[in-house]
């Protein structure tokens, strides 16, 4: 249900915008937010805050892969597949993390832990193949790192975990990669700052809030 | 518009063409017969460069451009069959091909699709392409007449730009992104607009196609004939695609002042009018109390020996006629003058809807402007009119008046599609139109919100109204027609105020317990406050069927002859049909019902669906009633003797639409065996009456109404062209093409003088509701 | 003058000798050539679909207009042929027909032939208009016809026809295959939902089912 503070949270979204169709996309992350994933109730919502139709809401959701219309695990792994990753080899890291976690891509473990998908470019191209956990990028993904990631993930027990140890780390030419994950390097401490700024940026509005 | 426009010439493969600024270099390529392959280009939508068909190369530009979103610059030089432009053709046609599914021998489409045509004329000749091909489920229902076959999708998104665009209702809308791009509906959402099938018209492939045309036939099995669609009172101009003598679906065929190129799928679709199965093929005769079936010859017979043994026991006053809103004008005009001419009779007249006495030479009760003009409105303010379920093509043309800024006011007892566009909606109880009208005109007169010279003129005219008016203020009817007062007040002071509003209301509403003032006073409501006379401002009811104006036109009323003449101007149709007419105003509609005449001649009419019980058994009480109809109708169960008629697409004629156009009915196919078209009965009931009527067809019925009507003056078929024309059109005076030339709206607004405020307002105040209930 | 009756007399002589060209019809039945057109066939598929998928375009190709067709769609309770659409009405006009072949050139699924049948005569012309029912072979009895006979060898330095993969697009498996479901089972395997779950070529192929 869209409860009445969320009502107002999204008009309150809706004033800060010029024209009110501008706020469609922070009024979807905002239901997503608050539902865990898009439901019908949440579209009429968005499209009555807005003054669309609904129709037109729903195209908007599924355009965007962060938006996603179904329940989904508590660790929701993206692993791009358009074609500079695809160059580089996500097939076969998509593959391994098929195996690896025992789900096929689009689907949701048993235990609700973990979702993976593939998804159309996240705009990493430089650093491909690139994947996404819980919105986190992750870039020059091997087969061995993310089976790394995999490690920390399971071991971690909660995507909690990830959002506060977890950090993308430089290594200094702005490269990002999941093999360096050591959270007491003191390096990762001294690029965080810095690193946590460009995510944030990179990340095109993924929801973090 | 007026102003002269510095061109911009440029030239395309060597030749020069010159244009207004900012036209696309497509329309330009146009203008030269050039024909430049587009998808996603539609001319009635904004450009939107999706789909990468129209490259032309531009000299100086690097990169192919796109024909569709580039504007024409002075000293262009365009080049649309380089080999750059080629290749890039060839290119884009290859890649719309990778996952199309090539299933052309079953696709409807296929014959009359832009991808087969495009590929011939500008494909490669084969792909590079081995791998599979994306498949999907075969067709999904996006609504009751509209399938999806997204395989066959080239992401043009026409379809999505119309619903989003133009119809502006809930529809289709493109999902997910990248190769998945696919057309779809909301979920739980069909796509249940009146105007869906327009998207399976304007689809370049077969992805959208419509359930009741699904597998019928191939486009090149069609016969395909220009004609005007007869399923309500817009007139839109059709294509009539018909296969073996069946109707399988109507096509548009483009009249930007009437359609656009658009059709609802009313007019698409219904084909059951033609085809049902349940059309009566044969001649009926009640004998011992039931309808049994005869020849031509006995019926005609039957008919003339007992309309003359009326006329001889009752005089001819005893025989009435009803004619229809739904035949030709030339059968009209025939109608009529059998029942003038041939029985003597004034008693002459058809269902519709309540207009007060018109004056000699006046303006006749019709809508002011034009469909094309509401464009140009700034308010629209419509009043008791369905217009989405009754004229939706106007309906469409209001939707784009409300894209350009227009306000539209929606007056009416039920909510309805238009209400979420609009700029305001005001509810009243069911049958109150015309307290609503009076109400809006009070507040003019009361506040006071006249303007304009002709209200400035009459001033004496209007403050005698002013005070005739003020025992029913605005607060009163308002409150009596369950209206909010504050609101209409706001409405009127809004229509006051416009730079052109458009006044609309239902013919039908006349009809209710208010109405019978309705058309004159929103006619006085448009006049003073200075909404009249100019495109994009004017007034008039909406007509009900596709010839409800063509009827009056042509003198189905038994106080007018054809053209609106007064029954005392008779005297030139006296002598040119050879007869004297009667002089004295016939019966009208309800009083011929009511039992005033011996014997009924009904022409494509069903007064027993409408009628009371008592109406009814005076019907049953008729010592003659004779029916033309295409079904047994409530009133043809009652006949004496059921004449077989054909529907408008299997006869010539002309339709008067209801913004005036004149236009021409085609015969698309043949009549239905044992049926005949309603001119031809008429002739023969003329005949078998001694008349001696030579008419061969209703091209000479319509040289004869050319002659002696005189609002029709100098009309001819070839005149009409493709594309019809609105009167008035100057009598007799033609263009070089031979097509009447049309006076401009300042004759009507002359006319409008004679006839407005001082003709009809100033007399005696008209029954209307007093306040709290009494009606007057 | 005489030269010229003895030229004569011996052409005769010489003829007497041979068989004769006439055959005694219909105790004998002449030899016909290989590519000779006769009735019309409809044929089927191994598994008793019609081939015929009512696309009107022998209609549309017939000079003579000799063709009559109707078609209906596919149901899962009333499946005719491959894909959605069949055809509910067939006739052919032998009357009109000119035998011309245009039909069986048109054809995109090689449905209808026309087969070494001239036994076509009737006291009553409407027998001659031939009906679904008479043109189509019987079921178990599914055979390509006359196509064979017809389909030109292709030079063999033309390079490999495009698409690479044989028989489906080159007019006898085409149209069929493409319009996909039916005795196609592979095809009908990559019917997919989601684009997503396409397999790879090496996954399936078509054509050793069909």
């Amino acid at each position: 249900m869209i409860g009445e503070e969320v009502q107002v949270r999204l008009r309150e979204i809706v004033s800060r915008y010029p024209s009110a169709r501008s706020a469609m996309l922070p009024c979807l992350h905002l239901v997503q937010e608050e539902q865990g994933y898009i439901t019908p109730e949440g579209i009429i919502a968005v499209a009555e805050a807005i003054g669309a139709k609904p129709d037109e809401v729903e195209s908007v959701v599924t355009f965007y892969s962060m938006y996603t219309e179904e329940p989904k695990g508590r660790c929701v792994i993206k692993v791009c597949t358009s074609i500079a990753c695809y160059l580089r080899g996500c097939d076969d890291v998509l593959a391994h993390l098929e195996q690896r976690l025992g789900i096929r891509k689009g689907e949701t473990s048993s235990d609700g832990r973990f979702t993976l998908e593939a998804a159309e470019c996240l705009a990493a191209c430089g650093m491909a193949p690139a994947m996404q956990v819980n919105g986190r990028f992750f870039e020059n993904v091997t087969t061995e790192s993310a089976d790394t990631l995999v490690d920390y993930l399971v071991s971690a027990g909660d995507t909690a975990a990830l959002t506060s140890a977890w950090q993308p780390v430089s290594d200094g030419r702005g490269m990002a990669t999941v093999s360096r994950l050591d959270a007491a390097n003191p390096a990762v401490e001294a690029v965080e700052a810095a690193d946590t700024a460009d995510t944030t940026a990179q990340q095109n509005g993924a929801h973090e809030r | 518009m007026g102003e002269q426009q510095e061109l911009v010439t440029i030239t395309i493969d060597g030749r020069e063409v010159s244009v207004p600024p900012g036209t696309l270099l497509w329309e330009a390529a146009r203008q030269l017969d050039i024909e430049i392959p587009i998808y996603c280009y539609h001319p009635k939508m904004d450009p939107l460069g999706a789909c990468r068909m129209c490259f032309v190369e531009v000299k100086g530009m690097p990169k192919p451009m796109t024909a569709c979103t580039t504007t024409v610059t002075p000293n262009m030089v365009v080049s649309t069959d380089s080999p750059m432009v080629k290749k890039s053709r060839r290119g884009t046609l290859e890649f719309l091909l990778i996952n199309h599914p090539l299933d052309c021998p079953i696709c409807d489409k296929g014959g009359e699709c832009d991808l087969q045509d495009f590929t011939l004329r500008h494909g490669p000749g084969g792909t590079r392409f081995d791998l599979y091909k994306r498949h999907y489920v075969k067709p999904i229902a996006v609504s009751d007449r509209v399938l999806l076959d997204r395989e066959r999708c080239i992401a043009c998104q026409r379809c999505v730009r119309f619903c989003q665009d133009v119809a502006m209702e809930n529809g289709l809308v493109m999902m997910e992104r990248g190769f998945k791009t696919e057309v779809g509906v909301e979920e739980d959402a069909p796509f249940d607009s009146i105007f869906s099938g327009n998207v399976v018209e304007m689809c370049p492939v077969g992805a959208l196609t419509a359930k009741s045309y699904r597998f019928v036939t191939r486009p090149w099995e069609l016969k395909r004939t220009a004609s005007v669609c007869g399923q309500c009172s817009v007139g839109c101009n059709v294509l009539v695609d018909v296969r073996v003598n069946k109707v399988l679906r109507q096509y548009s065929r483009t009249n930007d002042s009437i359609d656009e190129g658009f059709l609802c799928d009313r007019g698409r679709w219904n084909t059951e009018l033609v085809n049902s199965p349940q059309r009566l093929r044969t001649p009926l005769i009640r004998r011992n109390g039931a309808l049994e079936p005869a020849t031509w010859e006995e019926a005609l017979q039957l008919v003339a020996q007992r309309l003359r043994a009326v006329a001889s026991t009752h005089g001819a006053s005893a025989i009435g006629g009803i004619g229809s809103t739904h035949t030709t004008n030339e059968e009209a005009y025939l109608f009529q003058k059998l029942l003038r001419a041939g029985l003597g009779t004034n008693n002459v007249d058809h269902f519709h809807g309540r207009f007060p006495a018109m004056e000699r030479n006046g303006l006749p009760w019709v809508w002011t402007d034009s469909i094309a003009g509401l464009e140009k409105a700034s308010h629209i303010v419509l009043l008791g009119t369905d217009t989405y379920n009754r004229q939706p093509i106007v309906d469409l043309r209001i939707r784009r008046a409300i894209r350009k800024g227009t306000r539209v006011y929606v007056v009416t007892p039920e909510p309805s599609r238009l209400d979420r566009l609009a700029a305001g909606t005001i509810r009243y109880n069911e049958g109150q139109t015309g307290a609503v009208s009076r109400a809006l005109l009070s507040a003019v007169l009361s506040e006071p919100l006249t303007r304009g010279d002709f209200a400035t003129k009459r001033a004496a005219s209007v403050a005698a109204l002013r005070d005739s008016l003020a025992h029913t203020n605005t607060e009163a009817l308002a409150a009596f027609a369950g209206a909010d007062a504050t609101a209409l007040r706001a409405l009127a002071r809004e229509i006051a105020q416009a730079d052109g509003a458009v006044l609309l209301y239902d013919e039908m509403a006349t009809r209710e317990s208010t109405g019978e003032t309705l058309a004159q006073d929103v006619l006085q409501l448009a006049l003073l406050t200075d909404n009249f006379g100019r495109p994009g401002a004017g007034t008039g009811p909406l007509m009900e069927d596709n010839n409800s104006l063509g009827a009056r036109d042509m003198g189905l009323l038994p106080d007018q002859l054809p053209g609106y003449r007064m029954l005392a101007d008779g005297a030139a149709l006296a002598q040119a049909w050879g007869m004297t007419l009667p002089d004295t105003a016939g019966m009208d509609y309800d009083a011929m019902l009511a039992g005033g005449v011996r014997a009924l001649y009904v022409m494509g009419a069903d007064p027993a669906r409408h009628a009371t019980p008592e109406q009814l058994a005076q019907l049953e009480a008729l010592d003659l009633l004779v029916v033309q109809e295409l079904f047994l109708t409530e009133t043809a169960k009652r006949a004496t003797v059921v004449l077989p008629a054909v529907a408008y697409m299997e006869k010539d004629g002309t339709f008067t639409n209801t913004e005036r156009a004149v236009q021409v009915v085609r015969r698309a196919m043949q009549e239905l065996p044992g049926a005949r078209a309603d001119w031809q009965i008429l002739i023969g009931v003329a005949n078998a009456l001694g008349l001696g009527w030579r008419y061969g067809s209703p091209l000479e019925v319509l040289a004869e109404i050319g002659r002696l009507v005189p609002l029709y003056a100098g009309i001819s078929r070839r005149g009409l062209g493709a594309e019809g024309v609105r009167w008035p059109f100057s009598a007799g005076e033609s263009d070089a093409t031979g097509k009447p030339t049309l006076v401009g709206s300042p004759h009507l607004t002359w006319t409008m003088v004679e006839h407005g405020v001082t003709g009809n307002g100033d007399g005696a105040e008209p029954a209307l509701p007093r306040a709290h209930g009494e009606q007057g | 003058m005489a030269m010229e009756m003895i030229k004569g007399l011996a052409t005769t002589l010489k003829e007497l000798g041979q068989k004769p060209t006439t055959v005694s019809y219909p105790e004998q039945k002449r030899e016909l050539p290989e590519r000779f057109r006769g009735r019309h066939v409809l044929h089927r598929y191994e598994g008793g679909l019609e081939r015929c998928v009512g696309c009107y375009l022998c209609a549309g190709a017939c000079p003579a207009d000799a063709i009559y067709i109707e078609a209906e769609e596919n149901t899962d309770e009333h499946c005719v042929s491959p894909g959605e659409r069949y055809a509910r009405v067939f006739d052919v006009n032998l009357l009109r027909c000119i035998f011309c072949g245009y039909c069986e050139q048109a054809c995109p699924t090689g449905a209808i032939t026309l087969e070494r049948i001239y036994e076509l005569s009737s006291m009553r012309p409407d027998d001659l208009v031939y009906h679904k029912e008479q043109l189509l072979e019987p079921v178990n009895s599914a055979t390509r016809g006359s196509i064979e006979v017809w389909t030109p060898e292709p030079p063999t330095e033309t390079a490999t026809p495009i698409p690479a993969r044989q028989g489906f697009f080159d007019g006898l498996e085409a149209s069929a295959a493409a319009v996909g479901q039916g005795n196609l089972p592979a095809e009908q395997e990559i019917l997919l939902e989601d684009a997503y779950d396409m397999p790879t070529p090496a996954d399936a192929t078509p054509e050793s089912e069909g």
